[in-house]
């Protein structure tokens, strides 16, 4: 492959790593509209090749996050039974899947992703006492923030869909889990966020291994997008401690929906 | 054994691994060597599997601390990895 393609992977990869830890995005949704519109790789290529890039992203900023003391571990434990299921799923399904299918699917969590990210918010779950199952370190103020969390069993169930689509697409699947874990299960955004930021790499193990195995990940462009990925999540990390990018995520979403818009013309074959 | 502390070092250890492997692997590549695609394969594994080191890891300090509710749920986990990676396999 031509060295300036190549080049463009380190760069995508640490352009989805800043802009993963600013938005709080995986960078499937960066990966994947690139890798098949730029790079012209099949939808399952892609897919692979996005989880690789997730997981370099996810496992080395979850590595400075994890000794602040966010990220609820035993939650994400459990909830990733069900995710890890489901994208073991997804993935043996997704190979023999129509590109046309995923690329439609992807773009339907583009878009619910732009929805999410123009309603911004999220709902605090905190307890004013402090005999709350589960607590964490809230950086902002200073001050430790008890919670309990519900619909365990449920939370796990939803996790199966999130797996699917995380390997189906190469997404991470943090547009589907942070709600179930905030909404549903009634987790702190904060923690909810940060949960799902640590568990969005083990998820996108399980589909991934299955793509290695069956031989779907390029292995050389792989190698020049987890050097970049790795890049970007450590500058991501550091600008995101400086910066507040609640701004940046409007804009981001309109980007999401124009690229959802183009991946749908591409594959109806009108561009 | 601090549970998010050997996480952190588990995944940051393998993620140093697989991007040494992975410029050396490019970098034989390029020079001919038939080992490079193996060590950028090497290198790919690593990284894919780091999360799940991770995941051990996490286990292994939760059953440490002697929680064993949450460490089941992590060897819950792990086994239904192994499974999805046996069947990865066999197919």
């Amino acid at each position: 492959m031509d060295p300036i393609l190549l080049l463009g992977l380190v760069i995508l990869g640490i352009v989805a790593g800043i802009l993963g830890a600013l938005l709080g995005v995986g960078g499937g949704i960066i990966f994947i509209p690139v890798l098949t519109i730029v790079y012209g790789l099949t939808a399952v290529s892609a897919a692979a090749l996005s989880l690789v890039g997730i997981i370099a992203i996810s496992s080395w900023g979850s590595a400075i996050y994890l000794n602040k003391g966010v990220p609820n571990i035993r939650i994400g434990l459990m909830l990733e039974i069900g995710g890890v299921a489901g994208a073991i799923i997804g993935a043996m399904i997704a190979v023999y899947l129509e590109d046309w299918i995923l690329i439609a699917v992807f773009s339907a969590v583009m878009l619910f992703s732009a929805y999410r990210m123009i309603k911004n918010g999220g709902s605090d779950y905190t307890l004013e006492n402090e005999d709350g199952e589960f607590e964490y370190n809230d950086l902002k103020c200073g001050e430790s923030v008890c919670y309990d969390v519900e619909h365990k069993a449920g939370g796990t169930v939803g996790s199966i869909f999130a797996g699917m689509i995380s390997s189906m697409t190469g997404v991470g699947g943090g547009v589907i889990k942070v709600p179930i874990m905030n909404i549903y299960m009634k987790m702190p955004i904060k923690a909810a966020a940060a949960t799902s930021s640590y568990s969005l790499g083990i998820t996108a193990f399980s589909g991934a291994v299955v793509y290695l195995i069956h031989g779907s990940i390029p292995l050389e462009l792989a190698a020049f997008l987890i050097i970049g990925s790795v890049i970007g999540a450590e500058a991501g990390t550091r600008i995101s401690a400086r910066i507040d990018a609640s701004s940046l995520k409007k804009y981001f979403s309109l980007l999401l929906i124009a690229s959802a818009a183009l991946m749908l013309l591409r594959a109806g074959g009108y561009i | 054994m601090n549970l998010l502390e050997s996480i952190a070092k588990t995944l940051r250890l393998c993620v140093i691994l697989s991007v040494v492997l992975a410029v050396i692997g490019l970098i034989a590549e390029h020079m001919g060597s038939s080992y490079g695609e193996v060590l950028t394969w090497l290198a790919v594994l690593i990284l894919i599997l780091s999360p799940f080191m991770g995941a051990i890891a996490a286990t292994t300090s939760l059953a440490y601390q002697k929680d064993r509710k949450w460490a089941a749920f992590g060897a819950v986990l792990i086994i239904v990895s192994l499974m999805g990676m046996a069947i990865a396999l066999i197919r």
